[in-house]
């Protein structure tokens, strides 16, 4: 088994020891299996490992790189997919008991996209059932149990990617793939201390992915830096023909070129100083937060404080999320099924789901368009915005959430309605050791603008470094 | 019934007690007297978000984000070469 230390290494150093022949792809999917075999269980991180698979991916990759055909970054890093990616053959539960038994007969794009380039599947994330779709009440909503957090394992991961947030802290992968319909990379990356990329909506296929909420779903990558974050959004992006959502081609693609982002044009920044009421934030998030203000300073000169426009786009939010959802799941809401989700909110909230008009959902749909006007227009001064990930850390796994875990969460809303790419980073911990973490939003489609605002961040910083220690 | 109930306005109490009745008048057998509150609770939840948007102004013009992406083109099996398609009508006859 490889040293601890490189199991922590980020994808970009695994990589450069990959390609230099001086790590193997076998080995190193051989200690992550052996890691995640032992911690695993322990952080309930995996609905499964697939090691039949990762093992003949990573044998293919090491056999092509010793005859030279390297085929880049995630050539030979094994990876684990959140359980609501379809992968051909192996169980896709969703996270949820109905769908326990599962199989489909075709894969995700996301994941032929990594198959492509040669990255190893090493097993499915544990997520909470139906990416929380039906409403949960407590961090136990899941068919894997809570996702305890590696920081600290009386604590709860977050959600609905509570497995591949643990996995990538716990070092039991190279990166790990979520997604998010309003908070499930961002709320994850935070608690756990990694970097999680939430993608503009339509840049990443969902062909093969469950769908929650047709208009808000993305995938985006988890990682250990936002240098791995931009290279593995890479090689996931681009227009897909069996996903009518995505964007065009031109739009959707994104290269990544390490040396030309960092020297782009300076960033216009604006700190967001009404994202979070001040009541709601966590003491033990200020002192990090005080920092990290500091250092982007130092960082963008003319960064200046800025505010979201004000308006009911939380409640269009809460309207068209459930609607959506509904509507995906309404057989199971309708079949009685859906009393057999783990959480005592996800077995009855969808009733009531089901009950909102086809007029509520479309007058949110329209307090959506202005929004994106009124954000398109804040864009127009600013090219990045930054605040906290959250207000708080990572809660205790037994909290009621539905009462503990609930504030106004208005950049979320405003986030995951227009489809703006959002970064999330570690920036510092509590006086407990909790990770805190940085948010950066940009406009629709500059998924570059918060990739280069996180990566100058973690050129100043050495928070993403920093990792649990597990025994 | 979760806490920290909203208050509603009477007109808004209406509305969540008929969302609660109409769910019952379907699913009432499902449900247990403590899902029966926590379902009741949710459609109080709910009242005042809707409440809100709706009082947001909108002009008859301001569309919906979502719009019909008309399907104009289909992925197609690439056409049967010229010498393997079957011979129009027309000529079938001469």
């Amino acid at each position: 088994m490889l040293k601890e230390s490189i199991l922590f290494e980020p994808v970009s150093e695994l990589a450069k020891r990959i390609e230099s022949k001086q790590l193997s792809p076998v080995e190193l999917t051989e200690s992550y299996l052996e890691r995640s075999q032992k911690l695993g269980p322990r952080l309930n991180a995996y609905a499964r490992l697939t090691p039949e698979i990762a093992l003949e991916q990573a044998q293919a990759a090491e056999k092509e790189i010793h005859r030279g055909h390297y085929r880049g970054p995630l050539h030979g890093i094994p990876y684990a997919a959140k359980d609501l990616l379809a992968v051909k053959g192996v169980p896709t539960t969703w996270g949820a008991k109905p769908y326990a038994d599962q199989v489909f007969d075709y894969t995700a794009t996301v994941i032929e996209h990594l198959k492509n380039v040669g990255a190893v599947l090493l097993g499915k994330a544990a997520m909470i059932e139906l990416a929380g779709g039906m409403g949960y009440m407590y961090a136990s909503a899941s068919l894997q149990g809570e996702a305890k957090n590696p920081w600290e394992t009386s604590c709860w991961t977050c959600g609905s990617s509570s497995g591949s947030g643990a996995i990538v802290a716990a070092g039991l992968a190279g990166f790990a793939i979520g997604t998010e319909t309003w908070g499930s990379i961002v709320c994850p990356a935070a608690f756990c201390g990694i970097s999680g990329l939430r993608p503009t909506y339509g840049r990443v296929s969902r062909h093969g992915a469950m769908a929650l909420a047709y208009s808000m779903d993305k995938i985006g990558p988890m990682a250990r830096s936002t240098e791995d974050c931009a290279r593995i959004f890479a090689a996931i992006a681009g227009h897909d023909p069996l996903d009518r959502s995505t964007l065009p081609i031109d739009k959707a693609a994104f290269t990544y070129s390490p040396a030309a982002d960092l020297k782009s044009r300076q960033l216009r920044v604006g700190w967001l100083t009404n994202a979070w009421n001040e009541k709601d934030v966590e003491p033990g998030v200020k002192k990090p937060l005080v920092a990290a203000h500091k250092t982007l300073r130092r960082l963008f000169p003319g960064m200046r404080d800025v505010k979201l426009p004000e308006g009911p786009w939380e409640d269009a939010a809460n309207i068209i999320m459930p609607a959506e959802g509904a509507s995906a799941f309404a057989e199971l809401i309708r079949s009685g099924r859906v009393q057999e989700l783990n959480d005592p909110m996800g077995r009855v909230a969808g009733y009531v789901n089901l009950t909102l008009s086809g007029a509520d959902y479309t007058t949110a749909q329209r307090v959506r368009e202005i929004l994106q006007k009124k954000m398109a227009e804040l864009f127009d001064s600013v090219d990045v915005l930054v605040t906290a990930s959250l207000p708080v850390t990572a809660t205790r796994l037994n909290l009621n959430l539905f009462t503990g875990l609930s504030f106004p969460d208005p950049l979320g809303a405003i986030g995951n309605l227009c489809g703006l790419p959002a970064l999330s980073v570690p920036c510092g911990f509590t006086e407990k050791h909790l990770p805190v973490g940085l948010q950066f939003v940009a406009r629709a489609g500059s998924d570059a603008a918060v990739l280069q605002a996180g990566q100058s961040f973690q050129h100043a910083t050495e928070w993403h470094r920093k990792h649990p220690t597990l025994s | 019934m979760p806490e920290n109930l909203p208050k509603l306005t009477p007109e808004g109490k209406v509305e969540a007690d008929s969302r609660y009745q109409q769910i019952l008048s379907q699913y009432s057998s499902r449900f247990d007297s403590e899902q029966k509150a926590l379902v009741q609770g949710l459609c109080i939840f709910v009242q005042p978000a809707l409440e809100r948007l709706r009082a947001f102004h909108l002009e008859n013009g301001d569309a919906p984000a979502v719009y019909l992406k008309p399907l104009m083109e289909r992925d197609k099996k690439p056409s049967p070469s010229p010498a393997a398609s079957p011979a129009p009508e027309a000529a079938k006859k001469s």
